[in-house]
């Protein structure tokens, strides 16, 4: 754990409150795009985010245990979002008037506006292999060292290596098609036009 | 396209933004402790050195002041030997829990309820001593053979023979003695003295690490145990808990009075019941029902609940109240289920569960189901928890 972090945890063991301001401050935007990464919808992903906050609240007293914070928090996201997944919470997925909220609302993911190269980047990274995809989330969205993605995800940092090497491999292929498609449409799109 | 083009364009993709409510509803649920003033920067600073050099200065001249270097096991070895040495004790004491339940059980928002208990401490061989505990909720004797169980609110007895409950709950010499035993890794004495006859030891220990789980047993919280004795005599003479919520230390539990007896009258032992009580007896079942691990149990006696199956209810629920409960609250399905764990004082295991209640708009319940295995059929049952 860093020094910063460190002297957080000792703030953040106090309760003092700058201090949980800043956790939220810095980690929290971060935390959302993880549970977006992972799959969850607008709603899910703040209602997710919310719950994983309640529980570091909670669990303030283990923080002498943890290393870095925002590895600590993506972890208990994550178990967060799998447990929301096997179990499909009533007060998640409900509004107030016990309705259930439309499926295939538009995910967070779908509402940024950026420009056509970055946005088949990230079709790319969404088509990859699940734990591909994951493992590029965490390291370059992320900015996880690899340590902390292999104590995350639970497997060795060899395999974190392997799986960094084959999605890169794999994203630049998707990347050529992709553009390979976009190079096609635009041959058509001037055939029609002449 | 070089890989390191591919890292750079990677690292640079946006993220996706949460809504600006989100962050004050994280802070919304923050621990809230009160904010020191702000001054200026070195008078704290200087005010901190002198205060941690006095206490440094104090405890060096002053043997067995408070701090990390207190070997409390010593200091309350005697307390422990002297208030074991007696027949039986009577004690008075208030403890913040729910009306059913006993010594260990926290309700931190719930008021301070009063208890009393008589115990006669187990003499020779063969003796399994004796008890009773009084409170608004309940009635629980042991008259050395038959151990019974009555809870007032739902008029719902149950007796079991053979074995014996833990006296070491209410036996003051056990709770120091608890206190000996932990490691002194995990706490710190935080204040010490002994003046006008007095003894006077205050323990505090972080809270622990409980994963996913509520804390719901005294030793879930950040706590402190205030231990007092008399110097004469060495015995025990006042034992508070505090836990640490809202802000603040909270009393959790306080012995008002604690009475060394050398005799004690066996009439009360005998359980006083009314003469319309309901008996929770355990239903015979097949056999294969008692080789179910405390999970499995749980899972069959909510998918049970769930169905409607109230014969199968009532073979894992052997409590008519809580079988008439379930009917009225109709479980309509388990949303989740996690690992039994053990905790507190209680002879069985807690079994994490999210249930629907109520239909398709029912209220979500989270809770720990209480399931235990000490009866004649060896089978888990719930006995609580709802």
């Amino acid at each position: 754990m860093g020094l910063a972090d460190r002297w957080q945890v000792r703030k953040l063991r106090r309760g003092d409150p700058d201090a949980c301001r800043r956790l939220v401050a810095d980690h929290a935007a971060k935390v959302f795009a993880y549970l977006s990464w992972l799959g969850a919808d607008r709603e899910l992903a703040e209602d997710l985010t919310q719950e994983t906050y309640a529980k570091a609240w909670g669990a303030i007293g283990e923080l002498r245990q943890v290393g870095a914070l925002r590895p600590w928090l993506l972890r208990i996201a994550r178990n967060e979002y799998f447990q929301a997944r096997r179990h499909p919470r009533l007060e998640l997925l409900e509004d107030e008037a016990g309705q259930a909220v439309a499926d295939g609302a538009p995910g967070a993911l779908e509402c940024i506006e950026e420009s056509d190269r970055d946005a088949r980047l990230r079709r790319a990274v969404r088509r990859l292999e699940p734990p591909l995809a994951e493992t590029i989330v965490l390291h370059y969205f992320q900015a996880l060292k690899l340590r902390d993605v292999a104590s995350l995800l639970g497997v060795p940092v060899g395999t974190v290596k392997s799986r960094l090497n084959r999605a890169l491999a794999d994203l630049r292929t998707l990347l050529r098609e992709e553009e390979g498609h976009v190079q096609e449409r635009s041959r058509e799109t001037a055939a029609r036009t002449s | 396209m070089f890989k390191r083009d591919l890292e750079r364009r990677l690292r640079g993709l946006r993220d996706p933004l949460p809504t600006p409510e989100l962050e004050p509803r994280l802070l919304r649920a923050a621990p809230r402790r009160p904010e020191p003033a702000r001054r200026s920067v070195l008078l704290p600073a200087l005010a901190v050195v002198a205060v941690a050099v006095i206490v440094l200065v104090a405890a060096l001249l002053r043997p067995g002041g408070p701090g990390r270097g207190v070997d409390w096991a010593e200091l309350l070895a005697p307390v422990a030997r002297a208030s074991g040495l007696a027949d039986a004790v009577h004690l008075v004491m208030n403890v913040r829990s729910d009306a059913r339940e006993d010594f260990d059980f926290v309700v931190p928002d719930g008021p301070m309820r009063r208890i009393e208990g008589w115990i006669r401490w187990p003499q020779g061989t063969g003796d399994r001593g004796a008890m009773r505990l009084d409170s608004e909720g309940r009635q629980y004797t042991f008259d050395g053979t038959t151990t019974t169980h009555f809870v007032r609110a739902s008029n719902e007895a149950w007796r079991a023979t053979g074995g014996r409950p833990k006296l070491e709950l209410l036996w003051p010499a056990a709770w120091v003695q608890g206190l000996i035993d932990l490691p002194q890794e995990g706490g710190r004495v935080v204040a010490r003295e002994e003046r006008a006859g007095e003894g006077r030891l205050r323990i505090h220990w972080d809270a622990p690490a409980l994963g996913d789980r509520a804390p719901g047993f005294f030793e879930d919280y950040e706590r402190e145990v205030e231990v007092r004795w008399d110097r004469a005599s060495q015995r025990l003479i006042g034992f508070q808990r505090w836990i640490w919520g809202d802000g603040k230390m909270r009393l959790f539990s306080e012995t008002v009075s604690i009475e060394y007896l050398s005799g004690i009258d066996p009439i009360l032992f005998a359980a006083d019941l009314p003469a319309n009580v309901r008996w929770i007896e355990m239903v015979p079942a097949s056999p294969a029902l008692s080789a179910l691990a405390p999970r499995e149990a749980a899972e069959r006696f909510w998918n049970a609940a769930i169905a409607g199956d109230w014969e199968m209810v009532r073979i894992f629920c052997p409590s008519p109240a809580m079988v008439d409960w379930l009917r009225e609250a109709r479980p309509a399905e388990l949303l989740r289920l996690g690992e039994p764990f053990e905790s507190g004082s209680y002879p069985g295991v807690f079994i994490p569960y999210t249930v629907r209640y109520g239909g398709a708009a029912g209220a979500v319940r989270q809770g720990n189901l209480a399931m235990r295995k000490d009866n004649a059929y060896q089978r888990w049952v719930c006995d609580g928890g709802i």
